[in-house]
């Protein structure tokens, strides 16, 4: 079964920004880009990050190379953390939960959850409009974006009509049990009720309580010398399908003391399941709640690495990247084909696929640090992305090869990632230095205002980017927002809009000097290895796999949960140990009521 | 056949029943009373959109008016012409002349700079076509080709604020029909041109003023289920019978929401009430339908349409211009397969929608605005040896057109603006057949068309420039005096595949919504952005 919609769901990623980028209204003529070090720490309701400079006057000069005390903060400071010198203890399971909104199913999750269902069973299309589905931060599933529409419901609706009608076409296979259309009421009565109480269970992921077996047994008996045998077995497939304990994921807790407490085991199981493998628990780890052998850290670490093995898990965790990264929709790319005249569609295709492949292999089969996704100077490609290159293909389509690690190093030269940061027709160092500042920095910078915006002097096209920003830099509203920009920005200079290595821009000689927090480097790959080692960094990758792995913006009452990780992670940790490390932290294992 | 498929006069009671009820009946002529059979006054206006994109060829476009009312038409003034000869492009419409308006040298001047943030030409035409108002852009800022990620309108489009009047009183206050425009490559701003209420967004402490979008379905499966309840098809006992087992789906559904709650915070209280809100009007409407004749089993002609849900084919961009190992490795998207078939059944639907008075506003969008549609099938077939997608084709149409134009030659752009032309006369061709169909529908003394404003709509006015100005509009129906052409541009023309009006002086399409209002009777003096006032000149 395939969701029509796919391709358009990914519409919100590119250029989608950690903290946002805020059209924050500002004293005429002002900027709001004093660099924000706790930017990181805002949520959907709170402060508005950066805000602070907007007030100052010539905010450019505590705009300098960034305040944030270099490679000292952790981007933590609304909760008092990240002070330099500061260490933080915490009990061994870390600090406690804190509250996690009801989730909706996404559309792929709730795709992959009825394939699930009805293994062997072909499905109908599924075509969710896209404008039910909304990306906030690059994410497809954060709860405070998870609006309810009525073209949402009718689609609903519509859907859990259509799949069970295809599920319910042949009674006796999908049950097992041999009642047909002209069996007697009682016989259809034996065969389905374990039936649905099955798929109730599944679907809800829990044990079904009597008065839900009731309600299903009383929908499917109504009417029943009128309406014929698997009509009503459709009917009550599809009221399990279009139930809230179906859509939602809502978690009640087992023994809640002052609100907090654990999981039950399935709703354990379900957060490390959707968090996982993006569907809904396998058998496997469904029995481990049935068991009740999920209850400890060691319980809950054991079947996260059994399922880390899966490719669904694997190819999950890759959409995570992917999402973090706003690159979902690089197939889309298009670019002007005067001055790309090789960028094809077939081109942005592969691209996308290199990058997944690099991450699958990255994070998976290759030695798989948090350092590797910015040092590793290789790839894995075709014989397309091999010429684009310019290196020998590889053996098999997707192999590794080894790049010139004087241009390429790390997800920042990733071609998927360099295109889509740039414009049709040229580079673009300001999205580009946004994207490290926003999606590795977890910091935010403002858009400028519209009358700032009417303000800007034209651009002499003729000169290098850096001429060129330079010289916007006289202003003084412009310097505030670029002297955080451009040194993230501009050692971008090497890699051309559709991310090809030039050694000049139109035989004018590049600078690609830069700097991270005050730090100089030179050139991308330099920029990488600072990152790779960069506290800062690591706390926000870590904050971008919270957000993912719970469906919630990060609010500053979770700062300390991402300062505990931060503690266990760093250049030299495994990405699979992360993940370990966040499923058996009390933040995740146990819960907050919402009351 | 509309009459012949009454299967008996409907009595007067039938109509109260339904009017206590508070659903709108069909004020069918066998439903009326003699006395007010003659006076189609009664008859309830409607209002309708045919959406198709990427502007015309203007050269191919433009009508010759023969008996001008004035020589130098100007913004205020435009030279309206009773007798005038139907362009190339709006043949098809011959057989309607009657009965039709065109307009020439219409701008949407709302588009520029000074009325709102400039995001990509295609954002900007879809959202600026209907509401006439400044776009907004939304916290994630622009993407490929400055689409604005997650932008939206600024206020609502005409339809749903019309909705808002003179469809308060049917089972749905508007109806959206489309064919290919959910699943596709492209930013959600290029894919809708229908918004709500503007729905205030605050991210990061930023309020963004979002218009609500309002989608368009391109399954009539889910179109007829909207109008009907079901789309299962047998005899009215049949029909009851799916539409109590529907409903006795949702009430199981409800009470596990209300099960659900009892145990729940309050925040999360609050996100199921809104799923159970939406589920709740869906039960509501099934409940009106099994208990009232009219908005369910016994509108005529309901069973002279068998809706279909569209068959899909793995499609991709630049489809035909790729091997067939590309092809593979592409991550598709799933095309309408019966583009023509689809967009007919549509048609028929909203048509049927509009004479059982199940809803007073419906909206017909073909494709989006930069259209990857690669029309196939037209009478002519596609002469252009390069890519054939709608949009596409306009960005080769002329050497002004984009900084690519420059590889196509000058023999080529010709070809490509005749393959254009037989694009949008095929667009003509399908307005001409839903004039013909609301024709022929009988009611009162005159047809459902004397009672409608069908609009004619585009994103664009000329597609090769991607101008705003121009924009071929035409008009259907008896509410303004038909049988015109009214051009507010007289002699002026320009280069080939460019556009004789300019943006930022010519009437605004403000004014021409305005008059929409006022005729459909809403008093109102501005649409969109209050700086355009009053109705449009002439018409």
């Amino acid at each position: 079964m395939k969701a029509a919609g796919e391709p358009s769901r990914m519409s919100f990623g590119q250029g989608t920004v950690l903290g946002l980028l805020l059209a924050v209204a500002l004293p005429a003529g002002l900027s709001a880009c004093a660099p924000a070090p706790d930017g990181v720490a805002s949520t959907a309701t709170g402060g508005v990050p950066g805000a602070s400079g907007g007030g100052t006057p010539g905010g450019g000069t505590n705009g300098s190379g960034g305040t944030g005390g270099a490679n000292t903060g952790t981007g933590g400071g609304a909760s008092g953390s990240g002070g330099a010198g500061s260490v933080k203890v915490f009990p061994v399971g870390g600090p406690g939960p804190q509250t996690v909104p009801i989730r909706r199913l996404t559309i792929s999750e709730y795709t992959a959850s009825v394939t699930d269902l009805f293994p062997g069973i072909t499905l109908p299309t599924l075509a969710f409009d896209n404008s039910t589905e909304t990306q906030v931060l690059g994410y497809f599933n954060i709860s405070s974006s998870q609006n309810s529409t009525a073209i949402l419901a009718e689609q609903q609706v519509a859907a859990s009509a259509s799949i069970a009608k295809a599920a319910t076409a042949n009674p006796a296979t999908l049950t097992g049990c041999a009642a047909t259309t002209t069996s007697a009421a009682a016989a259809q009565l034996a065969c389905a009720q374990p039936y649905l109480y099955g798929l109730a269970k599944r679907a809800y992921r829990r044990p079904v309580t009597t008065a839900e077996q009731t309600a299903l047994t009383t929908l499917f008996t109504a009417d029943q010398t009128a309406v014929d045998y698997p009509t009503r077995l459709s009917l009550a497939v599809q009221a399990i399908l279009l139930s809230p304990k179906f859509l939602f994921r809502p978690e009640l807790g087992a023994t809640l003391t002052a609100g907090v407490g654990p999981l039950t085991p399935w709703e354990t199981a379900t957060r490390l399941s959707y968090f996982l493998t993006g569907s809904m628990p396998d058998n496997t780890l469904t029995a481990a709640a049935d068991n009740n052998t999920l209850a400890t850290p060691a319980q809950v670490v054991e079947q996260t690495k059994r399922l880390l093995a899966t490719p669904r898990a694997q190819t999950n965790l890759v959409n995570f990247h992917t999402q973090w990264l706003g690159i979902g929709r690089v197939n889309a790319l298009s670019k002007s084909a005067t001055v790309y005249p090789s960028f094809t569609t077939s081109t942005a295709l592969y691209m996308g696929m290199e990058t997944r492949a690099f991450l699958q292999n990255v994070v998976f089969n290759q030695s798989g640090t948090f350092g590797d996704l910015f040092t590793a100077n290789y790839s894995f490609v075709n014989a397309a992305m091999a010429t684009f290159y310019g290196v020998k293909a590889p053996a098999t389509d997707w192999g590794r090869v080894d790049l010139n690690p004087a241009q390429r190093q790390g997800l920042l030269t990733q071609p998927a990632l360099l295109a889509t940061m740039a414009k049709d027709d040229n580079t673009d160092p300001v999205r580009r230095g946004k994207f490290v500042l926003n999606q590795i920095l977890c910091r935010s910078i403002a858009s400028p205002s519209a009358a700032l915006v009417a303000m800007f002097p034209p651009m002499d096209l003729s000169k290098t980017a850096r001429d060129r920003f330079t010289a916007h830099r006289a202003s003084v509203a412009c310097a505030s927002c670029h002297n955080v920009l451009d040194p993230l920005g501009l050692p971008f200079e090497h890699y051309d809009g559709i991310g090809q290595w030039r050694d000049n821009d139109r035989g004018m000689t590049l600078d690609v000097t830069g700097a991270v927090d005050g730090v100089p480097l030179d050139g991308i790959p330099a920029m990488e290895n600072l990152l790779a080692s960069k506290p800062e960094a690591a706390s926000c990758y870590l904050t971008q796999e919270f957000m993912f792995a719970l469906g919630k913006l990060k609010a500053d009452v979770d700062q300390d949960l991402i300062d505990f990780l931060t503690q266990k992670f760093g250049r030299n940790t495994k990405i699979v140990d992360s993940v370990v490390n966040l499923v058996q932290s009390d933040g995740f294992r146990l819960m907050r009521s919402a009351q | 056949m509309m009459r012949r498929s009454i299967p008996r006069r409907l009595s007067r009671r039938t109509l109260l029943r339904g009017a206590v009820g508070g659903v709108a009946l069909p004020l069918m002529e066998a439903m009326m009373p003699k006395r007010l059979r003659a006076q189609t006054a009664m008859a309830p206006k409607r209002f309708g959109v045919m959406f198709s994109p990427c502007g015309t060829i203007p050269e191919s476009w433009r009508s010759t008016g023969n008996n001008p009312t004035v020589a130098a038409p100007t913004p205020t003034n435009p030279a309206i012409s009773t007798n005038f000869t139907l362009s190339p492009v709006l043949a098809p419409l011959q057989p309607y002349q009657s009965d039709i308006i065109v307009l020439r040298g219409v701008n949407m001047e709302t588009t520029q700079p000074q009325y709102g943030p400039v995001a990509n030409v295609h954002d900007q035409g879809m959202t600026h076509q209907l509401t006439a108002i400044g776009l907004v852009k939304g916290p994630a800022g622009a993407g490929r080709a400055n689409h604005f990620l997650d932008g939206s309108a600024g206020g609502p489009s005409i339809d749903q604020h019309l909705a808002q009047s003179i469809g308060k009183t049917t089972l749905l206050p508007s109806l959206q029909l489309g064919v290919e425009t959910s699943s596709t490559f492209l930013e959600p701003m290029v894919t809708r041109m229908c918004y709500g209420k503007v729905m205030p967004t605050v991210v990061n402490g930023t309020m963004y003023p979002l218009a609500s979008v309002v989608p368009s379905v391109d399954d009539p499966v889910a179109i007829y289920t909207r109008l009907f309840g079901t789309a299962t098809m047998g005899t009215s006992d049949q029909i009851t019978r799916a539409l109590m087992s529907k409903k006795s789906v949702l009430d199981f559904v409800m009470n596990d929401y209300t099960d659900l709650q009892g145990r729940l915070g309050s925040a999360d209280k609050g996100k199921l009430d809104q799923h159970l809100t939406n589920i709740r009007d869906i039960e509501k409407q099934l409940s009106q339908m099994i208990s009232t004749p009219g908005g369910g089993g016994t509108c005529p002609g309901r069973t002279s349409i068998t809706p279909m849900t569209p068959a899909r084919t793995q499609c991709l961009r630049d489809q035909d211009l790729r091997t067939p190992a590309e092809l593979m490795n592409q991550t598709p998207n799933y095309c309408v397969t019966d583009y023509t078939g689809i967009g007919k059944m549509q048609l028929d639907l909203m048509v049927l929608a509009l004479t059982c008075d199940l809803t007073r506003v419906a909206t017909m969008q073909w494709s989006t605005g930069e259209s990857t549609v690669i029309h196939t099938w037209l009478s002519q077939a596609i002469q252009f040896m390069g890519t054939k997608e709608h949009h596409m084709l306009t960005h080769n149409e002329s050497p002004a057109a984009t900084k690519d134009g420059s590889k196509v030659s000058v023999e080529n752009q010709g070809i490509i603006r005749g393959d254009l032309a037989h694009i949008h006369n095929w667009y003509a061709t399908q307005f001409a057949y839903l004039i013909g169909k609301l024709k022929a529908v009988k009611e009162g003394d005159g047809t459902l068309l004397d009672n409608t404003l069908m609009f004619w709509s585009n994103e664009l006015g000329v597609g090769g420039t991607h101008e705003y100005s121009n924009v071929p509009y035409v008009l259907a129906g008896k509410m303004f005096t038909p049988g015109r052409y009214i051009d507010f541009l007289g002699n002026k023309t320009a280069a080939l595949g460019t556009s004789a009006g300019v943006v930022g002086s010519g009437p605004p399409h403000n004014q021409l919504f305005v008059s929409f209002l006022q005729k459909l009777g809403v008093n109102e003096t501005t649409f969109g952005d209050k700086r355009f006032t009053g109705p449009l000149p002439g018409l």
